[in-house]
């Protein structure tokens, strides 16, 4: 008598074989020894895995996880005061000063004098030389932090 | 509502870490299986789990069906240890070098031993699995996914997913026999 292969028989486990097959399989487990031996043997190992447990990380591994994501929380709101922002923030600055001289001459019907004072060359002048060394600064210490420590950068992987 | 769904608009309206955690305690051992089927490694998985987790706060937002939100934590998992396992070239385990000293020559059959054994051998010969065979069968039964479940983590058609399912069962099954003297099958 020809056994069924394993296969089939996994098949015919998991519900997986057409109306023929099943009637087939079922009549050949009825007479055949050896492959309702091996059926038995592929359901206990079926019914087994549904029962095996999954791996469990170690202890305190959802606190670690809460801990980092409110650790980059934290670094990008610092990173918001970092020396990238602050040229933009002391150019936002300025003009935020001279707008508000503006609306506030306006409102109050007060002379512009004042805001054309802060408005002159020399002013603006020195507000771009102190963005661009600012910005200067910022570069450079990214170079070396990149060329000479190259472990900063690796951290994150 | 479901569980999920609630605890994920808590956690975007509060957008707050401390509310993420329940979702984390939920999840974690389903992600961190994945993980580690894949890269074999303990710490590696660890890592990479806690990445999976990280990033999953930060693309929460643009989760349009929190229901599906177990698959897409899952295809995260997926996608970064494949990705890291790439990058270390982890060498495969091949079912011919399996070293027979994990499960040594038993004398009593797989059939009538305790079930507490038979899930412990089953756990060591998953382990001992193609990565990817490992990972199908510990989504499929660990983690109760259904074949469409896994083809959405995975990114495989739900036909390669049949196919590599039955292969990894005939795999455990071949590695039961290597592991059990008396099981010696013919049918084989």
């Amino acid at each position: 008598m020809k056994h069924i292969d394993s296969n089939t028989l996994w098949h015919y486990l998991v519900g997986d074989t057409s109306p023929d097959q099943t009637l087939l399989v079922k009549k050949h487990l009825a007479n055949c020894k050896d492959c309702m031996r091996e059926f038995e043997l592929l359901s206990q190992i079926e019914s087994t895995l549904y029962k095996v447990d999954e791996d469990t990380p170690s202890f305190g591994f959802s606190e670690a996880v809460t801990l980092k994501v409110e650790n980059e929380m934290t670094s990008k709101r610092k990173h918001i005061f970092s020396a990238k922002f602050l040229p933009y923030m002391i150019l936002c600055g300025f003009v935020l000063a001279i707008l508000s001289t503006i609306i506030a001459s306006i409102g109050l019907d007060i002379d512009l004098s004042y805001a054309e004072s802060v408005l002159n060359t020399e002013t603006a002048l020195l507000i771009l030389i102190i963005c661009s060394l600012l910005w200067g600064f910022y570069f450079i210490d990214k170079i070396c932090k990149k060329f000479f420590n190259p472990m900063h950068y690796d951290q994150s992987y | 509502m479901t569980d999920d769904q609630l605890l994920i608009k808590n956690i975007i309206d509060s957008n707050s870490p401390r509310a993420y955690r329940a979702l984390v305690e939920k999840y974690e051992r389903s992600v961190f299986t994945v993980c580690i089927k894949i890269l074999r490694n303990r710490e590696e998985a660890e890592e990479v789990a806690q990445d999976v987790f990280i990033k999953g706060f930060k693309l929460l937002k643009t989760l349009k069906d929190h229901t599906k939100f177990p698959n897409w934590i899952l295809k995260i998992a997926y996608t970064k240890a494949i990705d890291r396992k790439r990058l270390k070239q982890i060498k495969k385990t091949d079912i011919s070098q399996v070293n027979e000293a994990v499960y040594q020559q038993l004398e009593t059959p797989f059939v009538l031993t305790s079930l507490e054994n038979r899930k412990e051998l089953l756990t060591k010969i998953i382990n001992k699995l193609d990565t990817q065979e490992a990972t199908i069968i510990s989504l499929y039964y660990l983690q109760d996914r259904s074949v469409k479940d896994i083809s959405e983590i995975t990114g495989m058609t739900i036909s390669n997913v049949k196919v590599k399912l039955y292969r990894a069962r005939n795999s455990l099954r071949l590695m039961i026999s290597r592991a059990f003297k008396h099981e010696i099958n013919d049918l084989l």
